[in-house]
């Protein structure tokens, strides 16, 4: 009697090392499945572009210092030109010519 | 009528003895059946023990979830720069035409600035030389200069921006656009 209960313990202890093993290849699997999705999704992101991001920031700010300086003067002229057009008609009507 | 017979024929100790071989068959056959059972040989890998196997399963996951993390911060670093070089390229295509637009609207700006000065010059020349011209001959009964220098009988010879020339009774004489009053700067634009 002994003999069969070591038998039927040694048995379960078995089974549940079988089972274990089981479940453990079933989520192997999921994990591979998961991995595969997530190489399937990095694909698009593949070519590195940290340096043509670097290279555009630059040109980036380039091109808003040109901007910041070019907006003053761009304002100034409009200025200019609105006095001399107004310079211009004031000129025309106090000196006719005739 | 075998183990009755037994039991009858050979005594107590052999019937026994006969149990005691017949408990050890079942014995060894539900071992058997035990393996039979619990027995997987499509886990059990060749050669390999199942405490190995489950072991090795036990790295094989432990690896797969260390790539997935890996994998999933690639991913997300990756979408981060694509993100944010897309958005940049955005902003320096908008700063590109918005600097082009400025150069242009500062060059048109400078051209029709340039147009009214000339304009304005050409008007205010214009002006002065019809001026100039309308006043020659113009007889001047009494001029007073701001010095108080007075000219009687004066006739305007000549105009320029150097000033009125006169010729009167005593001679010629040329006057100084500031030695007039403010009518005369008026009447020419000095």
């Amino acid at each position: 009697m002994l003999g069969l209960a070591t038998l039927s313990v040694s048995g379960c202890h078995h089974r549940d090392q079988v089972r274990q093993g089981k479940a453990q290849e079933l989520e192997i699997k999921q994990l591979e499945a998961e991995l595969a999705k997530l190489d399937e999704a990095r694909k698009p992101y593949a070519t590195d572009r940290s340096a043509e991001l670097a290279k555009n920031k630059e040109r980036l700010e380039r091109e808003q210092m040109a901007l910041a300086y070019i907006t003053p003067q761009v304002a100034a002229a409009e200025t200019r030109k609105d006095d001399l057009e107004k310079k211009l008609a004031t000129y025309k009507a106090e000196h006719p010519v005739k | 009528m075998g183990l009755i017979d037994d039991i009858t024929a050979n005594g107590k100790g052999q019937a026994l003895a006969l149990v005691g071989i017949l408990a050890g068959v079942f014995v060894l056959g539900g071992f058997s059946f035990f393996q039979w059972v619990v027995q997987d040989e499509s886990f059990v890998g060749k050669g390999q023990s199942i405490e190995a196997r489950l072991v090795e399963q036990k790295d094989q996951i432990a690896e797969l979830h260390s790539r997935i993390h890996l994998g999933s911060d690639l991913l997300k670093s990756g979408k981060e720069i694509t993100e944010e070089a897309d958005k940049t390229v955005i902003l320096l295509r908008a700063a590109e035409s918005d600097l082009a637009a400025k150069n242009q609207l500062l060059a048109s700006l400078t051209s029709e600035i340039k147009k009214l000065e000339e304009s304005y010059q050409n008007h205010r020349q214009e002006f002065q030389e019809r001026a100039y011209k309308a006043a020659i001959g113009q007889k001047l009964p009494l001029l007073v200069l701001k010095s108080g220098r007075r000219y009687e009988n004066a006739t305007i010879t000549r105009v320029s921006a150097a000033g009125i020339e006169l010729s009167y009774p005593d001679g010629l004489a040329r006057v100084a656009p500031a030695e007039l009053d403010s009518s005369w700067q008026h009447r020419f634009d000095w």
